[in-house]
This record gives structure tokens, sequence and C-alpha cells, in this order.
């Protein structure tokens, strides 16, 4: 062999091996693992992260060519930070939307459709109503994995104490119920968010106390935040306020704590309270009973699964998607709350059944929290409520005429686009 | 003998060339992204980034001008300023005449004095938060403990009561570096003048009147300068104890920035109300220096 013809056969070798090395999705050691981003509060949870981590182990051990890298961004910065990185063009594979935010990334048009990603029909038989939030003109934009609901959570020794002998059912009752449990500043009747500085979180209850009247935030394509109804929810809650049964200008952490120290009563909260006051006192005698209105209305909010547009990786994100939903069981067991899945919450309540009063309660409209027909427009609701309810408070305003004020507000706001 | 003109060519350049680095960074980190925040500012639509189709010109500015909130955080914002400025200026003054005189344990109390400049202003804003907590907070420990009040006071919640409630903390987080500051100018003073001015029998008031003021003056007009735009863009301290509430009582220009952008997602409109914050800034900071020309020009 001439040096010339060796130096061509060399040559056609390398090209070949080059060709291989540089052939999609190939190496030269096999397929290399994707690694996909799953972006979300979650992971800085305690539990709810402990949790997603095991199942993304299990995940890894069975597609062990997809690694799962944490998106892990705090809850209160979560929105605005993926908005702003959706809008940049670099999203997360798997993003996790809670359903304020997933209206707001939704009408954007940062969501991909799942129908060509994923077979859902498998699941239809099992998907709870809620999963409907995910559905917009004859798509899937994501899988409800969790929700949570709210109950009167309530410390039935002080109750007892107190001469109350059952839960309160109505309004009526409730107001009377937490006048006699308070004895201020040791022990009050009730706590609840009443300030700006934790708007997002107050929104929560002012909305549970305004459904429970019957109020709705808007209806016909229009606000109605100074409806009867809700008015008659604002007067109330002034009414709560003036008897002093809860501690003022106090924070949820606080009031949350006096509850598992038993300075508190009564909570209106959802169930992972329920889980962290049972931890932190075992020895409360605690119970969660429906919500004091009739019907025994709830607030909701819903936690979606989605995969964003321009996803590096989609179709790997598509299988943990799957995998996920088929593996829901898990996680509602680990987090101790109810899935978006008939059959996984059938052994999550016989394992949980204090759950049962949070599942059973009937969901306010559009889970209670968002106005119907404005849902990305949320924020501006609960700022331009929120701050004349606090005139309410504060400045002794009358009911009807804030609401007026936050009506006028609205109204304004939302002839903008 | 005149020099070469490739040496004149050099001479003249070579200013332009020593600055044009920081040109540079300058035109990349301030005017590029204000530009893009002027132009942001023309446009309307609720996405980070605005589609032609949502341009509305000045229609932004307009709505602004008409809107009582903005009027609201304006004046918000120039009590808050005016508060935080005034006091951090005279408690500074004061620490810095007390710090001025020769004790036992001064050096140690210069250095204590420091530490809520040093803070981080998130702790510091979360500490303090916990400081007004009506139930377990030390400040309503010591309303009740004095007798000043019985019940548990919400400070915050109050719309008489969150601004001052806030104006103070930031007081409290700026002073010491006004005290620091007017010290090194106090040290500075000629002390031939005071001595000049004991021998003309001027008490402690006029001494400082006419003696120790207009020495530091320059001083105080730096610090009123800096403290301004500190104020005018405070954010954090207000964002985390109040969120701009009650009534918006604390709601100032940055939390109304912060809001719109962040929470309405409307862009253009954060952008304006940015736009009217930086002309406010430039006209404090203009004015300054109209002010310290006016002073340093050959009175007739």
């Amino acid at each position: 062999m001439t040096r010339y013809s060796m130096l061509r056969w060399v040559s056609a070798l390398a090209a070949l091996l080059l060709c291989v090395a540089l052939w999609p999705g190939q190496s030269l050691k096999g397929a290399s693992p994707v690694e996909i981003e799953l972006a979300t509060w979650h992971w800085t949870e305690p539990e709810r992260g402990d949790a997603l981590r095991k199942i993304v182990a299990a995940f890894t051990k069975e597609f062990p060519n997809i690694k799962i890298k944490e998106g892990s961004i705090p809850y209160p910065r979560f929105e605005e930070t993926m908005m702003v990185r959706l809008a940049g063009g670099s999203p997360p594979d798997v993003l996790v939307a809670a359903d304020t935010m997933f209206f707001s990334f939704l009408t954007r048009g940062h969501l991909a459709p799942l129908n060509n990603l994923l077979n859902l029909s498998k699941y239809k038989g099992d998907f709870l109503q809620a999963q409907q939030v995910a559905e917009n003109k004859g798509q899937t934009y994501g899988v409800v994995s969790e929700y949570v609901t709210y109950a009167l959570l309530s410390n039935k020794r002080l109750l007892t104490e107190a001469g109350i002998t059952a839960p309160p059912t109505t309004p009526e009752e409730f107001l009377a119920a937490a006048k006699k449990l308070t004895k201020a500043p040791d022990q009050y009747g009730y706590g609840t968010r009443h300030s700006m500085d934790q708007e997002a979180g107050w929104w929560y209850e002012m909305s549970f106390w305004v459904e429970g009247f019957g109020g709705k935030w808007a209806a016909g394509g229009k606000p109605t935040v100074n409806s009867p109804e809700v008015v008659a929810g604002v007067k109330f809650f002034k009414q709560m306020y003036d008897a002093g049964i809860f501690p003022k200008g106090v924070d949820s952490a606080t009031y949350r704590r006096m509850f598992w120290q038993e300075k508190v009563a009564m909570l209106t909260d959802n169930q992972a309270v329920y889980v962290i006051t049972k931890s932190q006192n075992s020895k409360i005698d605690l119970q969660a009973t429906p919500t004091p209105f009739k019907p025994a209305l709830t607030n909701a909010e819903i936690v979606l699964y989605t995969i964003p547009k321009g996803a590096k990786h989609p179709k790997e994100a598509a299988t943990f998607l799957d995998w996920f939903y088929r593996h829901l069981k898990d996680y509602g067991v680990a987090v101790q709350n109810v899935v978006n899945s008939k059959s996984a919450n059938e052994a999550i309540l016989k394992q949980f059944p204090y759950l049962s009063t949070f599942v059973n309660s009937p969901l306010a409209d559009n889970g209670g929290i968002l106005p119907r027909g404005f849902e990305t427009r949320q924020p501006e609701f609960r700022n331009a409520v929120l701050k004349h309810v606090v005139d309410v408070l504060v400045k002794n305003t009358d009911a009807k005429a804030a609401m007026d004020a936050a009506q006028a507000e609205l109204e304004q706001k939302l002839k903008t686009k | 003998m005149t020099k070469p003109l490739r040496s004149r060519w050099q001479a003249a350049l070579l200013p332009y060339g020593l600055i044009a680095p920081m040109l540079l960074l300058v035109g990349v980190l301030v005017l590029y992204p204000m530009t893009r925040g002027l132009l942001v500012s023309l446009y309307g639509g609720r996405d980070l980034v605005p589609k032609p189709e949502d341009f509305v010109g000045l229609a932004n500015y307009g709505a602004l001008l008409r809107s009582p909130e903005l009027a609201n955080a304006l004046e918000v914002t120039i009590l808050y300023t005016a508060g935080t400025v005034g006091l951090a200026l005279l408690i500074g003054m004061v620490c810095a005449l007390l710090f001025q005189v020769n004790f036992p344990g001064r050096g140690l109390a210069r250095a204590i004095l420091t530490v809520p400049w040093g803070t981080p202003l998130v702790a510091s804003a979360l500490i303090w938060y916990w400081m007004y907590d009506p139930q377990y907070g030390l400040v309503n420990y010591v309303l009740r403990t004095t007798g000043i009040t019985t019940a548990n006071v919400s400070l915050l919640l109050s719309p008489q009561w969150a601004l001052p409630a806030v104006v103070l903390v930031d007081v409290w987080r700026i002073f010491p570096f006004g005290a620091v500051v007017l010290l090194t100018a106090l040290t500075a003073v000629d002390r031939t003048l005071y001595d000049s001015a004991q021998v003309d029998g001027a008490g402690p008031i006029a001494t400082f009147r006419y003696v120790t003021l207009p020495d530091i003056r320059p001083t105080l007009a730096i610090l009123t300068l800096l403290f301004t735009i500190w104020s005018l863009k405070r954010f954090d301290t207000i964002w985390i104890m109040t969120q701009g509430g009650p009534s918006d009582a604390t709601n100032v220009l940055a939390v109304s920035i912060y809001r719109e952008a962040f929470r309405n997602f409307r862009i253009g409109n954060a952008a304006a109300i940015a736009m009217i914050g930086i002309t406010i800034s430039t006209a404090v900071t203009l004015g300054y220096f109209v002010l310290e020309r006016r002073r340093e020009l050959p009175t007739t």
C-alpha cells in the first residue's frame, strides 16, 4: 500500500467516525442523557421539595437517559422570573404554574399545546373536574397535578372549654363562637390576614368570606365588586375586625404559629396548614370541618404542569409528565394532598381520612379567587378591592361606598388592554 | 517653535481616548437601558417585550398625569423623602457633634454607630417588621410596659402611622452614614476660628451657625443630595413592610413601578412612571448643581 492510498483510507475512516459522532442524538459512547429543567417553587418548600425529589429519583431510575435539573425559584418571585424567561426565549422544559400564573402564561402565548406530545385521552376517566382549567379552544395546555382547598380548622379543646359543642356552620355562629373564644391579648377566636403587606394571601381569605355570602368578583364580562353579595362579605369582615376576634397587624406566619401554640382557636385554611399544625404540636386536638357557609363553598388553588413553547426538550418533558401522572398517588401520599386522579385519591383518602373534608367541599365559582373572564387581571382586582377594604377596616369608610370606588377603579383599569 | 501636527492631534485626542472606556460603560449600562425604558414607555399591552401594534405614543403619560394614584404616589414619595432626609441629617448632625467631644469609649461608640449602616437592607426591614409586630414586637412591648398604650398597636396597619414607621426604619439605617461623613467634615474645620469666636463672646449656637455651618455646608449639601436620591428610589424597605399599604399610605413611586411591571405586567405604564421618577431625580441633581454654582460665583 502506497503512502498516498494509506492516507486516503485513514482520511475516509476519520470522516466516517466524524459523521457518526455528529449524527443527531448519537455519540461514540452511545446516547448521552438529556437534561430537562423542571421549574417550580416546590423545590424551595421542605416537604413538597423532598417529595418531588423522591419522585424525580424514581423517574430517573426508570429513564436513565433523562436527567432532571431543579429550576428552583421561591413562590413570591416565581411568576415574574418565569415571565422574564419566557419573554426572553429561554423557557424551562417543564413549567409548573398555579392557576393565576397559568392564565397569565397562556394568554401571552407562552405555553405549548400538549395534544401532539401526550396521549391524555387514556386518563380522561381518571381526571377530576379541575382538569378543565387546562382546556382552551379544544387544546390541552397542562396537566393538573393537585389542588389545595380550604376548610374550617379548629381546636376542639378550646371550643369545648368555651362551651361550644360543635364547630360553627354559619357566619353568625362563627362570629359568636370566635367572640366567646377571644381573651385578648392571650387568646383569639380566629386568625386571618387583613393587611396589604400580605396582599396575595389575604385575597384567599377575602374571597372566602365574599363567596360565602354569594359574592363573585366578576360576572357577565364585568367586574361585580360592588354587588350586594360582595358588600355583605366585606361588611362581615369589618364586623369581625371590629369585634377584635383576630390579632391585628400580625402576618400569617405569626397567627398560624399562635394556632399550633393554642392561642388562636380557629382558622380558615388549607390542608397544608393542617399538616404543619399537627407536625408542630402533635397533642393539639385538631379538627377540620366544612366552611361555615351553606353550601360550604371553598376556594381552590390549582397546580398545573405545563410545557412552554420553545422548550429545548419537549418530548422528554412529555415523557416525564406522562410518568408523573401515572405516579401521582405516590406524590399525593408524600405531600398529604389530594391529586388530579380519582383512583389515586381513593388510596390517599384511606391513608389520610381528614382530607375528605377538603375534597368533598364544593368549589366556589372559578376556584373563588379568579374573577371569571378576567383571570389574568386578578392582581389588579386584588389590589383595587383589598386597598378599599383597608379603608373600610381602618378608616371606617362605608362598605358600599368603598366597593363602589373599587368598582370604578377597576372599570377604569380594565379599559386598557 | 510649534509642535508637529501629529503630536498636536495626539494631544487633542488623548483626553477623549482616556474617557472613552468610561463613556462606553455609562452608555451600555445607563444610557442604553434608559433609552429602552423611554421607548417602552410609549407602548401599551401586557407583554414584557412590547409588540409594534401596541404603540400608544404618549398615551401612558397622559393617563398617568390624570391618575389620582400617581398624584398620591408623588405626594407619598415627597413626604417619605422629606421625612427621611430631614431626620437622617438632623440625627446625623447631632451624633457627629456629640462624637466630636472627647469622652471615654468614644472609639467604641463610633464603631457601634456604623452598625445600622452595615446591616443588609432586607434584613433590617424584616427585623423592624418584627419589632413593630403588635403581638410579639418590641415596640408594642415598650409602649405597653411604659403605659403609653394599653392595647396592641398595629403601626403598619394604620394609615396615619405606617409612613412614619417606615421612615423611621430608613432614618435608622442611613443616619450613621451622615454622622460619619459630617464628623469628618467637622474635624476639618479650622480650630482657630472657634478660638476667635470664643474671644468674640459667641455662644454655642452662634458658633455653630456662623463658624461650623458655613464650613461644612458643601458636605451637608452633597449628603442632602445623596440621601434625597436614595430615598426617591427606595423600594425594598417599603415593599417588605407594607407593600405600599394601608390605603396607599406608603405607596411611593418605586412601589408603583414594581406593582405595574411585575404584578400587573403593564410594562409600558411602569416605564412611564419610571421616566417621571428619573425626571424628578434629575431635577433634584440639577437643582443642587445650580445652587452650588451660584454659591461659587463671586459676589459683586
